[in-house]
């Protein structure tokens, strides 16, 4: 599933909406895939300017901090050290891994980032995909778990009570540098941005100033150039989206997707997409995930019976994929994109880019 | 302070580590390597940071994972920098807004500098004064005569002084001048080429309030020092002084005159580029040319509309020899280890059997072979010390400050000299310094070796 925002020009940096009024785009490749932010505003160029080169810088601070294909990464310190001894952790990271002990229990384990062991197991860190031995799923699955993690507020440190342990951030780390970014944006007086991770994070940020309630994420399957199924409308609200399009591989006839159970050690079975809305991109991001994970009528059940907002779009018939939006709306595709004047184009928001592995953040 | 005068780098050397043997360059990068954990048990080194801006916050970040170091107190002139950076220390670290009373009352054992350039000396000197060792950001000093203010203070302390010139401790460096230029597979090297470029007005958001008492009449002032001449060195002391250091380290020489020109081109005060409170005075775009011994010529350029680079980061330097061209690029992968280098042979030139054997990618029909430390091993280091930083991948995990850091506590517990000390750091000082005299006064100005007697 393919979510696409439609999107004014972005083929240069700098656009004059009108005399008074300035949007500054960039995209960069990291994360295994790219960022991408929009900021619009009535100030000067060069402001525009710094700001995001400023939004930039933290997304690169960040992805070296916090990821597990950065060797010298905050991460991979934990990964190598917290068995031994208790770690002290960033403010900001141990945060996050806070949050990501809370969405675990939320979700009954069906998100967990430690599934670091399983992840290099599968193969998919270095995506070359293999299928391990049920004898090494069972001996990764012992260094997996949320709940062999210490986290301790007071003296802020994180420790392993199993020696392998590994955290990976790669299901939940995107929305976690949307969020920094989002806050960074309005500490200078941003009202108006979009920032997309990969397309599988995204924050809309005010709403677009040609009127509309809110930035428009279109709905389509699964990466092809298919009609999009809907779309939904974002103001100052984040986006999550996983499924597993393309992230897979086939060995002997059976098809693997990246997305691993935590609770199994196994890839899920089932062909989903699921997109969670939200405050926090960091939620999102996570509980995605996690919905991906359940499968659809577990994931149904799980948003209704906590007030979640999502989409489940379930895929596994033979027919068109069953769609499905709790607390929240899906609109009909219906007339232009927003274009503000601008010719528009469509702005590549996919869960295919993965959710639990990530490519090489290079 | 005259006693100094007229003292040489040698006796200088012993008198700063008169209770241990000089260590050879590179070999206290070497016992870096050994450094963690904290060897017999002994207590952390006591730390206090002085600067919490953005170099403080990375130097920091990587002290922390040095378990021989422990950070007690921070100290800022802005308060919301301080605490935050207090807070990433962790619990129970002391906050100070003036660095003499933290060097005053509270017992660390070292600081680490990272203030705006034109306060390097003052705080490293009262530092020294109260007993402390010392590990101050490049570029050295403002002045050469403040280098050697500091150096004589430390020589007074006896204690350790290090410069964070820290491509010195990049593995992937030290293995290109290990394994390609000292073995001699570039050839004579007779130009290097080197630059960081940037797009952009090189700005910083200014901190909230009043900073007069301090030396700066506005935040901007502040906030964006780096733009100011009376504090800074601009793009030569800021971001040059790193390359040149590294360059003249390759090389194993210093280099004797420099040339240059530069401007403000294009990011002008009062233009509709920046904002009104920018009135910077510092070149944005520096062309600078250096002569070395034996015929050596360096060009530097760090310009701030235009961060194109063939080889994928804002900046790289270019050593050109007879045999081969070496192209390092510290910054392609960020600030993490995995930075780029690059080896072209020139045309006819044999291949050696381990380069046939090394990763090697396409450069516009011009084959490169990668510089990767865990693979081009140049001939299997044979004969290089088991201690060599480049051979052991799990290096890669450490960050070049980490490593740093580690050699910096080192030199504490053992008083002895790191692997760049205040006289390297001086001469890397001057190389930055000269440019700047050399574009101001629109001249060719010579390196002096007299200029560095104490």
């Amino acid at each position: 599933m393919q979510s696409v925002v439609p999107f004014p020009s972005m083929n240069s940096d700098l656009h004059v909406v009108d005399p008074k009024r300035f949007r500054m785009y960039l995209r960069k490749p990291t994360m295994g895939s790219y960022f991408e932010l929009i900021v619009d505003g009535d100030r000067p160029a060069a402001e525009l300017r710094v700001l995001m080169d400023e939004a930039w810088e933290l997304v690169q601070h960040l992805v070296d901090r916090l990821s597990a294909h950065v060797p010298a990464s905050d991460v991979c310190f934990i990964n190598e050290h917290a068995f031994a001894r208790p770690v002290l952790v960033d403010p900001d990271l141990f945060g996050l891994l806070q949050q990501a002990a809370a969405v675990c229990e939320f979700t009954g384990g069906a998100f967990d980032v430690t599934i670091g062991p399983l992840v290099k197991l599968w193969g998919f860190f270095a995506r070359e995909g293999r299928v391990p031995s049920d004898a090494e799923i069972e001996e990764a699955m012992g260094s997996v778990g949320m709940g062999h993690v210490e986290l301790n507020p007071a003296a802020r440190t994180v420790r392993f009570h199993r020696p392998g342990m590994e955290i990976n951030l790669g299901a939940i780390g995107k929305g976690f540098v949307i969020d920094k970014v989002v806050a960074m944006l309005r500490r200078s007086g941003v009202t108006c941005a979009l920032v997309n991770a990969g397309g599988s994070s995204i924050f809309a940020l005010g709403a677009p100033p040609d009127g509309s309630d809110g930035w428009r994420v279109g709905l389509r399957p699964g990466g092809t150039a298919m009609e999009r199924l809907g779309v939904v409308e974002l103001r100052d609200q984040a986006f999550g989206t996983s499924g597993d399009h393309e992230q897979h591989f086939v060995t002997g006839g059976v098809r693997y997707g990246h997305i691993l159970d935590p609770r199994t050690g196994r890839p899920v079975c089932h062909r989903m997409t699921a997109c969670s809305l939200g405050d926090s991109a960091t939620r999102t991001d996570a509980l995605s995930t996690a919905l991906a994970v359940m499968g659809p009528e577990e994931a149904r059940r799980f948003c209704v019976q906590h007030g979640e907002s999502a989409v489940v779009i379930d895929e596994s018939g033979e027919g068109a994929p069953v769609v499905e939006a709790i607390r929240c709306t899906i609109r009909p595709v219906a007339g232009p994109p927003q274009t503000m004047g601008l010719s528009p184009l469509s702005l590549d928001a996919s869960s295919r880019d993965g959710k639990q592995t990530r490519g090489r953040h290079h | 302070m005259d006693i100094l005068e007229g003292m040489g780098r040698r006796e200088f050397l012993k008198s700063v580590a008169a209770a241990t043997a000089a260590l050879g360059l590179g070999a206290g990068v070497a016992r870096a390597q050994e450094a963690a954990p904290a060897a017999g048990g002994a207590e952390p080194l006591k730390v206090g940071l002085i600067g919490c801006g953005g170099q403080g916050n990375v130097l920091l970040a990587n002290a922390l994972r040095v378990p021989d170091i422990k950070i007690v107190g921070v100290c800022d002139i802005v308060d919301a920098r301080r605490d935050e950076t207090a807070d990433r220390a962790g619990p129970d670290t002391e906050k100070y807004t003036e660095y003499a009373e933290m060097l005053e009352k509270y017992p660390i054992e070292a600081v680490i500098i990272a203030v705006p350039l034109w306060k390097h000396s003052e705080v490293a000197i009262a530092a020294f004064q109260a007993g402390k060792h010392v590990f101050c950001e490049k570029c050295m000093a403002y002045t050469i005569d403040e280098c050697k203010d500091m150096l004589r203070a430390q020589v007074q302390a006896n204690k350790v002084l290090q410069i964070g010139h820290h491509l010195r401790y990049h593995p992937l460096y030290i293995h290109a001048k290990r394994s390609f230029i000292e073995k001699g597979i570039l050839g004579d090297i007779t130009s290097v080429s080197a630059q960081w470029n940037r797009n952009g007005p090189w700005r910083r958001e200014a901190p909230q309030g009043d900073y007069s008492k301090w030396g700066y009449p506005s935040p901007e002032e502040l906030g964006n020092w780096r733009l100011y001449s009376k504090y800074s060195g601009g793009l030569m002391t800021e971001l040059g002084s790193h390359q040149l250091d590294a360059i003249s380290w390759m090389l194993g020489k210093n280099p004797t005159a420099v040339c240059g020109v530069g401007g403000i081109d294009y990011w002008k005060p009062d233009s509709n580029r920046v904002p009104p409170e920018d009135q910077r005075d510092v070149p944005d775009n520096v062309h600078v040319i250096y002569e070395y011994p034996g015929g050596v010529k360096v060009d530097y350029q760090s310009s701030t509309t235009n961060a194109f680079n063939i080889f994928g980061s804002q900046c790289c330097e270019i050593f050109r020899g007879t045999q081969g061209t070496l192209v390092m690029s510290h910054l392609v992968e960020g600030m993490n280890l995995k930075s780029a280098g690059w080896l072209f042979l020139e045309e006819g030139v044999q291949k050696q059997i381990w380069m046939t054997m090394a990763h090697k990618v396409d450069v516009y029909g011009h084959e490169a072979i990668h510089v990767d430390a865990t693979v081009t091993e140049g001939p299997k280091l044979a004969n290089q010390p088991i201690s060599t930083l480049i051979t052991a991948e799990g290096d890669l995990k450490k960050m070049t400050y980490q490593l740093e850091m580690e050699e910096f506590v080192i030199s504490c517990r053992t008083n002895s000299i790191p692997s760049c000390d205040g006289m390297i750091g001086m001469k890397s000082a001057a190389d930055a310094l000269l440019a700047n005299q050399a574009m101001t006064s629109q001249s060719r100005v010579t390196f002096d070796e007299g200029m560095y007697a104490l």
